[in-house]
């Protein structure tokens, strides 16, 4: 009998293992290619300088960088405040009927693949403006906006009560606590899942396909076409091109370190400011 | 006699179906201080924050009856629940200032809120208040220092400067020192009894000795009723009820 158990006991663990290197071999092996190939271009001309032209080897992908810039900030002007003020009203207000509806459609955008969010953006935003930063701006932002409505949602209704309660105890309406002492308190939560959603939607890709175009330009304003980093990834990768294939790693390095930048800032801002609380 | 500052009548509270606080009749003496015993659960903090309508903030409470402070019924629909809450300051039971705040501003910070902004009267507010709470000698180079930084007795002494720069009239305190050290909790009570010169203090405490240092009025309450109220000199030497007599010579 205990042997059978202690037999039981070592497969269950010897199981946890093989799932475990099932799970982590592919994402090592991944992280490593890009790692390799990514280091053979990645140098000061890759962030540096936009291509040489359409056709030739040389050049970086500045167009790209600054395309991914722009959408993400227009894609942030979007989503904070209205994510914001949804996860404010979800925490503090919401109750009944409007609140599960609001609910069910924040998980309903959650939901639904980016490819059909950048369709949607470019039907109407593209077909009236053309490709541009707007378009992809837009569909970002909207696919953005749930995780930023429930990390304010959770970072308010981490509040400790007696926070809440020491702030209408000072005889303050109820907007100026929930403004000043509620998402004061709360605040370092909130922007760590501002940076988080923003550092979710910068690898986006195929929304980015059908609403910036692509292309070698920087972009000039908010209604011009742009290329973003992830884009630049996808149409290099799928060149004949070795210049362009060694072009398209570098660029996936320079996005996993980013990714990797934002995710470890956050944890350690979070990590700074929680020794105060 | 004093003046009466607060009077309860009648005063109920529900919680969802429960009877939290059954028809209590009480009056509390002007710059005196009222302590509030009774065991664990008693309804000790509900009637606090029914005094100041802090209950309205919360969702499935019920209040009936009347709170009158200075002879007015606070739960008149007339009435503005925020200006109450200005009037009787209030200080909780875990220290809990504004640990996104600074020193400063979290004592200034209800004033602020309220829309006054006059840099030098906030400047004078500060001193004076953290003066008053004997904490200004402390902290008065580091102002501008997160509160969070704070020991736990200057964290709760800041607690009730905070509520003492809106100059109220009352000051409600639960529980003040339960979680504090010896040392800051006696520090807490000699601050109390200079602030009743000023304020009337209501002090709920579940420690019997403290309500006896430094209450001159105590009442006992024992689930959700008011037991006994009156002089705390003779609600200590000479109960008139058994269950008051057991709980203040520690026998419940
Ligand atoms: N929000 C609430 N939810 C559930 N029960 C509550 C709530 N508020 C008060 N009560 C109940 O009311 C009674 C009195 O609570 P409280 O006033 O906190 O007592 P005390 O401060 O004397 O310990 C307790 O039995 C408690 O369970
Ligand atoms: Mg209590």
């Amino acid at each position: 009998m205990k042997r059978l158990r202690n037999l039981i006991d070592k497969s269950y663990t010897a199981l946890a293992a093989c799932s475990f290197f099932i799970l982590v071999l592919p994402l090592l092996h991944i992280i490593g290619s890009i790692i390799i190939n990514g280091l053979k271009r990645f140098d000061l001309e890759l962030i540096t300088s936009p291509p040489k032209s359409l056709l030739s080897a040389g050049g970086g992908i500045l167009h790209a960088i600054v395309g991914t810039a722009m959408v993400v900030f227009v894609a942030m002007i979007i989503s904070l405040p209205i994510g914001f003020l949804t996860g404010i009203y979800l925490a503090e207000f919401a109750r009944g009927k409007l609140a599960q509806i609001i609910r069910a459609l924040i998980t309903t955008i959650a939901g639904i693949p980016s490819i059909i969010v950048g369709v949607f953006a470019y039907t109407i935003i593209v077909v009236v403006y053309g490709f541009s930063v707007l378009a992809g701006g837009f569909a970002l932002g909207f696919i953005s906006i749930p995780y930023v409505v429930r990390s304010t949602e959770e970072a308010l209704k981490a509040v400790p009560i007696e926070i809440k309660e020491a702030g209408f105890s000072l005889g303050i309406p109820r907007w100026k606590v929930i403004l000043f002492i509620d998402v004061g308190y709360a605040k370092s939560r909130i922007i760590a899942g501002f940076l988080l959603a923003l550092a979710r939607v910068i690898g986006e890709t195929a929304p980015l396909i059908v609403t910036i175009l692509g292309g070698i330009n920087i972009p000039s304003g908010l209604f011009s076409p742009a290329n973003a980093i992830p884009l630049v990834i996808y149409q290099y990768a799928l060149s004949p091109f070795k210049a362009w294939h060694d072009i398209a790693w570098s660029a996936a390095l320079l996005l996993l370190i980013i990714a990797l930048v934002m995710n470890l800032g956050v944890r350690y801002y979070l990590k700074i400011k929680a020794i105060y609380y | 006699m004093f003046g009466i500052k607060i009077e309860t009548k009648d005063l109920s509270v529900w919680y969802k179906d429960k009877q939290i606080l059954k028809e209590i009749f009480l009056s509390i003496p002007e710059k005196q201080i009222t302590a509030i015993m009774g065991p664990s659960g008693c309804g000790k903090t509900t009637l606090l924050k029914a005094l100041n309508r802090l209950l309205d903030i919360h969702e499935g409470y019920k209040v009936s009856g009347e709170v009158l402070l200075d002879g007015n019924n606070v739960y008149d629909p007339k009435v503005n629940p925020m200006e109450i809450r200005a009037r009787i300051g209030m200080v909780f039971q875990k220290p809990s200032p504004f640990p996104h705040l600074s020193i400063y501003d979290n004592v200034v910070v209800g004033l602020k809120l309220r829309g006054i902004t006059d840099k030098k009267y906030l400047d004078d507010v500060v001193k004076e208040v953290l003066n008053k709470v004997g904490l200004w000698d402390e902290v008065k180079d580091r102002l501008e220092s997160s509160a969070a930084k704070l020991s736990g007795g200057q964290q709760q002494r800041l607690c009730i400067a905070r509520a003492l720069a809106l100059n109220p009239e009352v000051l409600l305190l639960d529980e003040p020192t339960s979680a504090l050290d010896p040392i800051s909790a006696a520090k807490i009570e000699s601050l109390l009894l200079d602030l009743k010169k000023e304020y009337t203090i209501i002090i709920v405490t579940h420690n019997i000795q403290q309500a006896a240092r430094i209450s001159d009025y105590a009442a006992f309450l024992y689930m959700g009723q008011l037991i006994e109220f009156g002089k705390t000199q003779e609600i200590f030497t000479n109960p008139k009820n058994e269950l008051t007599e057991k709980y203040v010579e520690g026998r419940m």
